[in-house]
C-alpha cells in the first residue's frame, strides 16, 4: 500500500515536472504579452518530434532536448515577430492567431511524422530503477524532476535577482513606460516567447521518454496546462509549480484509482479553487 | 426560459416618502486605500435631498475615487456609505442603482458600437424586470420605446438616433452620458466632470440642462470648470489630496484663501 | 429608408434561401442533400455560439463539448435503451443544458481571456469522460447504430431527402428562436455586456447573470444541435466534441460575422462544405483550417457577413451623395 501511494506520489509529481516546464512557458508568455498561447501544447508536441528526430540521427538524448527546445524557441520567435507583432496590444486577435497556429502545427507534424506514436529512447545511463526504502522508481523520472527543479530555481533566480529579470518586470507593467526609459520592448517580448517555446519544447523532449509523442498530445497537454493556470494562478512562477505538481498528482490518481473517470478528476480541483479563490491559489489581480 | 422572480424596485421615492425626510448622503469617515496610497482620507459628507453640491478640487484631490466609492466601482477600506438612510458600503454595483444612484463619467463610457437609440433603451430597460425576457422582440415594448423617444426628444437626439455613438462628437457624447443617467429616475445623481471637453457654446446648453433638472433629484457634480461649478452649485466641496478640505456656500469657497492657493499653485 | 441591406439584399437572399433549401433540393442528388443536412446541422451549432460569442462577447473554446454530450446521450439512449424520439431529444438538450448551469457557475464571473482558458479547460474535461469512461462512452471507438427515429411521419427518416426536410424544419424552429432571443430586451442586454460589462454594472445589470443565462442558452442550442447530430450521423465519437471540434466552431462564427447569426450560419455552410470537398482531395484538412483561421484574422476579422455589410453601406453612402460631400 505504501509502495503503491510513493510509487504513485513520484509518478504524479515526474508529470507535475514536465506540466511545469510547459505552465511556466505559458505563464511567462501570458505574463508579458497578456496573452494565452493556444500553440503552446504544439510547442511541446513539436520539440518532443523533433527531439526525436535528433536523437534518432545522432544519438544523443542531450542534442535532442537542444536541438527540439532551440528549433521550436526560434519558431516561437518568428510566429511572434511575423505574425503577433501586426496586432500589438491586442490580446484577442493575437490568440486567435496563435490558435491558427495550433491547427497548422498539428498538420505539419502530421505530414512529417505520420499518425504512429512514438516513444522516445531513453538516455543510456538513465535506463533502469534505483531502490529507495524498498520502493523501486525509474531513474529517469527522478532525473525528470531534478530537471525541472533546476529550471525552476533559474527562472525564479532570472526573475527575481537580475538585472533582466526586473528590466522584463518593467516591460510588462508598463510597455510604454519601459519603452521610453529605453528598454527594446518589442525584441523583449519577442525574447520572452522565445524563451517559453523553448521551455515547452524541452520539456516535450524530456517528456517523450515518459509519454511518447502522438497527433493530439499538443491539445491534452494544454489542456493540462491550463488546468495549472487556474489552480495555481496566472502569471505566477510559484503557482505554476504548486500548481503543476497538483494537477500531476491528481491526474496520476485519478488514472491510478479511476481510470474511466481520469481527466474528469480535474475537474474538482479546478471547480474548487474557481469557487473559493478565482484568480488561482497564487494569483493576483 | 427567462423571467426573473426578484421584484425590482422602481420608485424608491414611494419607499421613502413615508419615512422621515433625512438626508440622501452620508459619507462616514469613508476612505479607501490603494496598496500604499490613501487614495480618499477618512471624507465626511453630507448631502440633503435635492440639493446641488459641486465636488471641487485640483487633480488627483480624489474626486473620481470618491464618485467610484458611491456608485460601487470600488470598495472602501474604512468607513460606511449611507444612502437615503440604507447602508450601502458593501452593496454591490447595479444593487446601488436600482436604489436610485445614476453617474456619468468624466471619460464618455457608453457603447460606441450601438446606436444612441440603442444606449438610451440600455438605459431604460436596465431596472425593469423586461430585461429578462428573452422571447419577445424588445421593440414590441410600447412602454419602453416611447420612454427611450421622449428622452430622444428631450435631449434633441431624435435625428441622430440610429447613428453609432462612436460617429458623434463630443459635444453630442456627452448628452447621451446624462440621457442615459436619467433614463432610471435616479433619486441621486453622480455627474463626473459632464463639461469636459466641450466648446464653450455646447458648455452653455448643457448648463441650461442641469439646471432645468429635476429639483427633487440630488445632484453631486465634479467640475473643474469653475464658471460652470459656480453657477450651478449651492454648496462646495472641496478635496484636497483625499482629504475634506473645507466645505461652504458659493460666496464662501470663492473667498477661502486656501482654496485660492491650491488652485492656483496645483493643477 | 433603412439602407440597401435592409430591402433588396434581404429579399433577394431570402429568395435565393428559400430557393435552395426548400424548393430545389428534391432535384439534388442525394450526396449534396446529405451535405445540406450537415451544413444545417452545423449551422445550429454555430448560432448557438454566436449567442455567447458575437452577442455576449463571451470567447468559449468548449463549446462542442455540449454539441458532443447531448449527441452521446442520444446515442446511449437510443442504442443501449431503445429509446424513442422524444425521451432521446429531450434528454439530449436537457444533459447540455444541465451541465451548463454547473460549468456556468465557473465561468460567468469571468471575461476575456479567463473565461477562454477556463470554457478550454471545462471542454476538454468533458471530452476527457467521452474518450475515458470507455463502459459507458465506448472510449475511443465511440458509438455507432444510432438508427434514425420513427418520429410518426408517414415517410422514413432513412430517405437522406426525408430527413433533410426534417432538419430544414427543426433548423427553421431554431433559426426563429434564436432570432427572437437576440431582439428581445435580454438579447439587447448581451449586447451591453459584449460592448462595456463595467458600465451596465452601473446602470443596474446584474451583468454575472446575464453571462450565466447566456451560457446555459448558448449551451441548450448547442445541445439541440447535438442530438440532431447523433441522428444524422448514426455515430458519434469524441472527436465531435475536442477541442478541434470546438475551435472549428469558433472559426464558423468568426468567418461568417459575429454577432448576425446570419454570418455563423453562413460561414458553418462554407466551412463544412470545404471540409467535405477538400477531404477527398488531400488529408490536409487542419492545415488549411488553421491557414483560413490566419488569413481571416489578418484581413476580415469582422466577419463575411459584416464586411459585406459595411461595403453596401459605402456603396449607398456614394450613391447618396454623388459630389464630394
Amino acid at each position: 500500500m505504501i509502495e503503491f501511494l510513493l510509487v504513485q506520489t513520484l509518478n504524479g509529481i515526474s508529470f507535475g515536472a514536465l506540466l511545469f516546464l510547459l505552465a511556466s512557458g505559458l505563464s511567462l508568455i501570458y505574463g508579458v504579452m497578456k496573452i494565452v498561447n493556444i500553440a503552446h501544447g504544439s510547442y511541446f508536441m513539436l520539440g518532443a518530434y523533433v527531439g526525436l528526430s535528433v536523437i534518432l540521427r545522432t544519438k544523443s538524448f542531450f542534442l535532442g532536448a537542444l536541438g527540439g527546445g532551440l528549433a521550436v524557441g526560434a519558431l516561437g520567435l518568428v510566429m511572434e515577430r511575423g505574425f503577433l507583432r501586426k496586432f500589438p496590444l491586442q490580446p484577442l486577435p493575437q490568440m486567435m492567431i496563435t490558435l491558427g497556429f495550433a491547427l497548422l502545427f498539428r498538420d505539419l507534424a502530421l505530414l512529417i511524422w505520420g499518425g504512429d506514436p512514438y516513444t522516445l529512447p531513453c538516455p543510456e545511463f538513465l535506463k533502469g530503477s534505483t531502490q529507495i526504502y524498498k520502493v523501486v522508481f525509474p531513474v529517469y523520472r527522478l532525473f525528470v524532476v531534478g530537471v525541472a527543479a533546476a529550471v525552476a530555481v533559474a527562472l525564479w533566480v532570472f526573475n527575481d535577482r537580475t538585472l533582466v529579470g526586473a528590466k522584463l518586470r518593467a516591460a510588462v507593467d508598463d510597455h510604454e513606460m519601459a519603452g521610453g526609459v529605453g528598454l527594446n520592448v518589442p525584441m523583449i517580448s519577442g525574447l520572452m516567447f522565445g524563451l517559453g517555446a523553448f521551455l515547452a519544447a524541452f520539456g516535450g523532449v524530456m517528456g517523450g521518454p515518459i509519454f511518447g509523442v502522438y497527433p493530439g498530445l499538443d491539445f491534452e497537454l494544454l489542456s493540462l496546462a491550463f488546468v495549472v493556470v487556474i489552480v495555481g494562478g496566472r502569471g505566477s512562477l510559484k503557482g505554476s509549480a504548486v500548481g503543476s505538481i497538483l494537477v500531476g498528482l491528481v491526474d496520476n490518481f485519478g488514472k491510478a484509482l479511476v481510470p474511466e473517470l481520469s481527466y474528469f478528476t480535474l475537474f474538482a480541483p479546478m471547480a474548487l479553487v474557481v469557487a473559493i479563490k478565482p484568480t488561482g491559489l497564487f494569483g493576483r489581480e | 426560459m427567462g423571467g426573473e422572480e426578484r421584484a425590482i424596485s422602481l420608485a424608491p421615492m414611494e419607499a421613502i416618502k413615508s419615512r422621515d425626510p433625512g438626508p440622501c448622503l452620508v459619507l462616514e469617515d469613508l476612505s479607501i486605500d490603494f496598496g500604499g496610497l490613501r487614495a480618499v482620507n477618512s471624507v465626511n459628507l453630507t448631502i440633503e435631498p435635492g440639493e446641488r453640491r459641486v465636488l471641487m478640487g485640483p487633480n488627483g484631490a480624489g474626486k473620481t475615487t470618491l464618485f467610484n466609492l458611491v456608485s460601487g466601482v470600488y470598495q472602501a477600506s474604512r468607513g460606511r456609505i449611507l444612502f437615503l438612510g440604507k447602508d450601502i458600503t458593501k452593496l454591490p454595483t447595479y444593487r446601488r442603482a436600482e436604489l436610485g444612484i445614476a453617474r456619468t463619467y468624466q471619460i464618455t463610457n457608453l457603447f460606441p458600437k450601438l446606436t444612441v437609440a440603442e444606449n438610451i433603451l440600455m438605459a431604460c430597460q436596465a431596472l425593469e424586470r423586461t430585461k429578462f425576457v428573452m422571447f419577445r422582440y424588445l421593440s414590441s415594448y410600447r412602454r419602453l420605446r416611447d420612454r427611450c423617444s421622449d428622452l430622444l426628444k428631450e435631449f434633441a437626439l431624435w435625428d441622430k438616433r440610429d447613428e453609432l455613438v462612436k460617429n458623434l462628437s463630443h459635444g453630442y457624447q456627452r448628452q447621451i452620458e446624462v440621457a442615459m443617467a436619467l433614463a432610471e429616475k435616479p433619486r441621486l445623481l453622480l455627474l463626473d466632470e459632464p463639461a469636459a471637453g466641450l466648446s464653450s457654446a455646447e458648455t452653455h446648453t448643457l448648463t441650461l440642462l442641469l439646471k432645468k433638472l429635476d429639483p427633487s433629484i440630488t445632484i453631486l457634480l465634479i467640475e473643474h470648470d469653475m464658471d460652470v461649478a459656480f453657477e450651478f452649485a449651492e454648496r462646495i466641496t472641496v478635496l484636497y489630496q483625499g482629504k475634506l478640505l473645507t466645505e461652504g456656500t458659493k460666496e464662501e469657497i470663492k473667498n477661502n484663501p486656501t482654496v485660492q492657493e491650491i488652485y492656483l499653485g496645483g493643477e | 429608408m433603412k439602407g440597401l441591406w435592409d430591402s433588396k439584399v434581404r429579399i433577394v437572399g431570402l429568395l435565393l434561401a428559400f430557393l435552395v433549401l426548400a424548393a430545389l433540393p428534391p432535384l439534388y442528388s442525394s450526396y449534396w442533400v446529405t451535405i445540406l443536412t450537415q451544413m444545417l446541422i452545423f449551422a445550429i451549432l454555430a448560432m448557438s455560439l454566436d449567442i455567447l460569442l458575437g452577442y455576449t462577447g463571451l470567447s468559449s473554446f468548449g463549446h462542442a463539448a455540449f454539441f458532443g454530450a447531448a449527441a452521446y446521450a442520444v446515442a446511449i439512449l437510443s442504442t443501449r435503451y431503445k429509446m424513442g424520439f422524444l425521451v432521446c431529444f429531450i434528454s439530449g438538450i436537457a444533459l447540455s443544458a444541465g451541465i451548463s448551469t454547473i460549468f456556468g457557475l465557473l465561468v460567468a464571473h469571468a471575461t476575456g481571456v479567463y473565461f477562454l482558458i477556463i470554457t478550454l479547460a471545462l471542454g476538454m474535461t468533458l471530452w476527457g469522460l467521452a474518450f475515458r469512461w470507455v463502459t459507458m462512452t465506448g472510449g475511443d471507438n465511440g458509438i455507432s447504430g444510432i438508427a434514425r427515429p420513427d418520429i410518426g411521419l408517414p415517410l422514413s427518416l432513412k430517405d437522406p431527402l426525408t430527413f433533410y426536410y426534417v432538419i430544414l424544419f427543426f433548423f427553421l424552429v431554431s433559426l426563429i428562436l434564436m432570432a427572437i432571443l437576440v431582439r428581445s430586451p435580454f438579447g439587447h442586454s448581451l449586447k451591453g455586456v459584449r460592448e462595456s460589462e463595467s458600465r451596465m454594472r452601473v446602470l443596474g445589470y446584474h451583468t454575472w447573470l446575464h453571462k450565466y443565462l447566456s451560457y446555459v442558452c448558448s449551451a441548450a442550442f448547442g445541445g439541440f444541435a447535438g442530438v440532431l447530430w447523433a441522428y444524422f450521423n448514426g455515430f458519434t465519437s469524441p472527436y465531435d466534441m475536442d477541442l478541434t471540434a470546438s475551435i472549428e466552431i469558433i472559426l464558423m462564427v468568426i468567418l461568417g460575422g459575429p454577432g448576425t447569426l446570419i454570418g455563423p450560419a453562413l460561414g458553418a455552410c462554407i466551412i463544412v462544405f470545404l471540409k467535405n470537398f477538400i477531404s477527398a482531395y488531400t488529408q490536409r484538412w487542419l492545415l488549411i483550417v488553421g491557414t483560413i483561421y490566419i488569413l481571416t484574422i489578418l484581413y476580415a476579422p469582422q466577419g463575411l457577413v459584416n464586411l459585406v455589410k459595411d461595403f453596401l453601406k459605402r456603396g449607398q453612402k456614394e450613391a447618396e451623395a454623388p459630389e464630394g460631400s
